[in-house]
């Protein structure tokens, strides 16, 4: 048995939004072979609305999806604010896609990221 | 009672702790080997494969050991307090089964067991009330399972040895657990726990070509789903009716299914209710596998594992 030791990337990456009164981030952290994304949201004023973050990942013949959804309640300026964190397997081959939108009172933010291969994040 | 350490993954990873590992190697003693938490696992040396969620302790798990001997087998186990335990060996010569159900200490309840060997059988079974164990056997191809049970703290287990083979689990109620097992080709496994929180499903197939699909509805749920071969398919979805859900059962049948083939999900806007801290597993092992994840609401957290070993 082979083990392959973890090592912690210590990458947090952040592809985040303009700044508006609402915005958004996609944090990854990456350990070992896993990324961890973390849907966050950030205001400077009370909002309330929705969220859904989408992954997506396809690593030669296979692909998976996930999808976190749910309200967005932000009672006084304040951020950031977890939503949802989801954790993926991810090779040299694998292409992952993530996009996280926001909806709120009147506006709309979303943030996406792309990464052709693990390098990019 | 139930604690859903599923939601540790994040959480160390955050801290900078060793929350998942992998093994791997070359030949016939292949394995590979993730560890979520402590309570999503997944083990496949050759052809074994196991899904465990732990806390309430639901698992089931599934080994051919045809390096060694001719023997395969599929075993389904649901505990806390009391378990439902489901074991099966393959079919033919030498056939062994074994169910059991072990009260525990806090009286007694409704409790079955069923076993069948050959093919194109159905089991059902229903319970209504608390504390109760179902295990359920079919060893052959072309059988079809059915447990459902309603109201708080019920346990199921079902598990099956051969090809087409069609499980269902279905739960109304709070703090029920869950777990099925299948060996074999174009098996299907549907677990839905509905009417409240604390609900554990934990699957394992397999084989090729084998689809399983997990609903829960409520709070602090715990899903883990592990296939292992080719062109396997999997959708867990936590609080979100709006993909795809049918069942009934007890017993107006019905079951029902939703997304992979292709598996998009998209959309700008989930539901505006959703579930709180629901925690989900996916692990495939192989190639032209299919996964699907959907979480709607807050403190929800997704595990997908893939790997063409």
């Amino acid at each position: 048995m082979r083990l392959r030791p973890l090592i912690l990337a210590g990458i947090l990456a952040t592809f985040a939004a303009p700044a508006l009164a609402l915005s958004c981030q996609i944090r990854f952290l990456t350990e070992g072979e896993y990324v961890t994304l973390e849907a966050v949201v950030s205001s400077d004023s009370p909002a309330e609305g929705s969220y859904v973050m989408g992954v997506t990942t396809v690593t030669g013949s296979n692909s998976s999806t996930s999808m976190q959804g749910g309200p967005v309640v932000i009672s006084h300026s304040e951020g950031p604010i977890l939503l949802a964190k989801s954790v993926h397997r991810i090779t040299e081959q694998t292409r992952l896609t993530a996009q996280l939108t926001i909806e709120a009172d009147d506006m709309r933010t979303s943030c996406k990221a792309n990464t052709d291969s693990v390098e990019d994040i | 009672m139930k604690k859903v350490l599923l939601s540790t993954v994040a959480i160390l990873a955050m801290s900078g702790a060793a929350f998942a590992q992998t093994t791997g190697g070359a030949g016939a003693n292949d394995q590979s080997f993730a560890d979520a938490g402590e309570s999503a696992s997944a083990v496949n040396t050759n052809d074994s494969a196991s899904a465990r969620v732990n806390g309430e302790s639901a698992s089931a798990s599934l080994a051919d050991f045809t390096g060694t001997r001719d023997v395969t087998r599929s075993s389904a186990s649901v505990g806390d307090d009391v378990i439902a335990r489901a074991f099966g060996n393959g079919v033919g010569a030498g056939d062994v089964a074994r169910a059991q159900i072990r009260p525990g200490s806090g009286g007694e309840y409704n409790q079955n067991v069923q076993f069948q060997v050959g093919n194109d059988n159905t089991s059902i079974n229903m319970q209504v009330g608390t504390f109760q164990e179902s295990a359920t056997i079919q060893l052959g191809d072309a059988n079809t399972a059915l447990i459902s049970q309603r109201r708080i703290a019920n346990e199921a287990a079902i598990s099956q040895v051969g090809d087409m083979n069609n499980t269902a689990l279905v739960q109304d109620g709070v703090d029920n657990a869950a777990a099925a097992a299948a060996y074999g080709t174009m098996n299907t496994s549907f677990g839905l726990q509905v009417g409240g929180d604390d609900n554990i499903l934990a699957s394992a197939q397999a084989g090729s070509e084998n689809s399983a699909v997990t609903f829960q509805k409520g709070n602090d749920n715990t899903a883990a789903t592990l296939q292992e071969g080719t062109g396997n398919q999997s959708f867990i979805n936590q609080g979100n009716e709006t993909v795809n859900v049918e069942l009934a059962a007890i017993n107006g049948d019905r079951f029902g299914g939703g997304l992979p083939t292709g598996a998009i999900v998209s959309g700008s806007s989930v539901g505006s209710l959703g579930a709180v801290g629901n925690s989900a597993a996916s692990l495939q092992l192989g190639a032209n596998n299919r996964s699907a994840i959907v979480q709607t609401g807050s403190g929800n957290e997704a595990v997908n594992y893939q790997s063409n070993r």
